[in-house]
């Protein structure tokens, strides 16, 4: 083998080694940190088609609140009303995180 | 005489030992309730692990729509009131104290989400039929863990009520201004 191919050789193993290394750490750095936990592309935790549609909806309904012009009654009441709907959203979810779901019953201990 | 003294000493033993009986009793027929039955964990091993991980799915589904939600509120309305507010030379303290307090909980309950999540997963990977006192221990660790990202959400829902409540009072405020404006210059008139 000529002194070029095994240099190409040589080249070859530490690109992948190096590969190997800064992928490692960079999952280490993305399990560590716990972003792992807030993303829901890994297998398993992707969004069901109806939170997809539900949310392009909400998406073409909703106008939001502008930080500029006047302050009035009449804005503020339009604000409150908007800021419900948003409020209302909040609470469609009931008892989030409640004991329940780890509760003996439920586990069936 | 002797008969007498041993007879008391005997009749005060028997006595003691009998109330020591009489006390310990109930208490251990308590502990034996409270105690969990561990053999149930390491039976149903597969089970629990399986309900755990169906909890940890849909606790993330949640995370995102209420995370998604409080983002919106923080950033698309509490910000721009406060700012709005601010260039018409009305800002409002309590509402800019608000809208710092929302968002330093909005950050605690991510970070107690993450915290709650990890423990959740370190919890999946025990042996928990090997090991089911290991394995309950842990989940009432996990369990703690859950009630704090609970605490979290109840504390925001509190925050974003009182947020409205200051917006309904500054809006009446502004209701009587506007309606004193209007009669005095009716009075002008």
């Amino acid at each position: 083998m000529t002194k070029g191919g095994k240099n190409l050789i040589i080249l070859g193993v530490v690109a992948i080694l190096v590969a190997c290394t800064t992928t490692g750490v960079a999952l280490a750095i993305y399990h560590n940190s716990g972003d792992i936990y807030l993303d829901r592309s890994r297998p398993g935790f992707l969004p069901d088609e109806e939170e997809i549609e539900e949310r392009e909806e909400q998406k073409e309904e909703n106008s939001e609140f502008s930080e500029k012009g006047e302050v009035s009654a009449e804005v503020l009441e339009e604000y409150l009303e908007k800021l419900e709907d948003e409020v209302d959203g909040v609470r469609r979810v009931s008892e989030p995180f409640s004991d329940e779901a780890l509760s003996n019953e439920r586990l069936g201990i | 005489m002797w008969y007498n003294k041993d007879m008391k000493k005997i009749a005060v033993f028997v006595l003691l030992v009998s109330l020591c009986i009489q006390v310990s009793l109930p208490f251990s027929a308590v502990f034996a309730e409270e105690r969990t039955d561990f053999s149930g964990v390491s039976e149903r091993c597969e089970e629990i692990k399986g309900i755990l991980k169906n909890v940890q799915r849909e606790d993330s589904k949640i995370r995102v729509y209420l995370g998604s939600y409080y983002e919106k509120i923080l950033t698309k309305y509490v910000t721009r009131l406060n700012l709005r507010l601010v260039e018409n030379n009305l800002s409002q303290t309590g509402l800019i104290e608000g809208q710092a307090e929302l968002a330093t909980a909005r950050a605690k309950f991510v970070e107690d989400f993450v915290k709650y999540q990890q423990g959740l997963e370190e919890l999946l990977a025990m042996n928990c039929k090997d090991e089911p006192e290991k394995f309950y221990q842990e989940l009432e660790k996990v369990r703690e863990e859950r009630a704090e990202v609970r605490k979290g959400v109840v504390e925001i829902e509190n925050l974003i009520t009182k947020h409205q409540k200051m917006v309904g009072e500054l809006r009446i405020k502004l209701g009587g201004k506007n309606a004193t404006k209007a009669n005095e210059a009716e009075g002008e008139k």
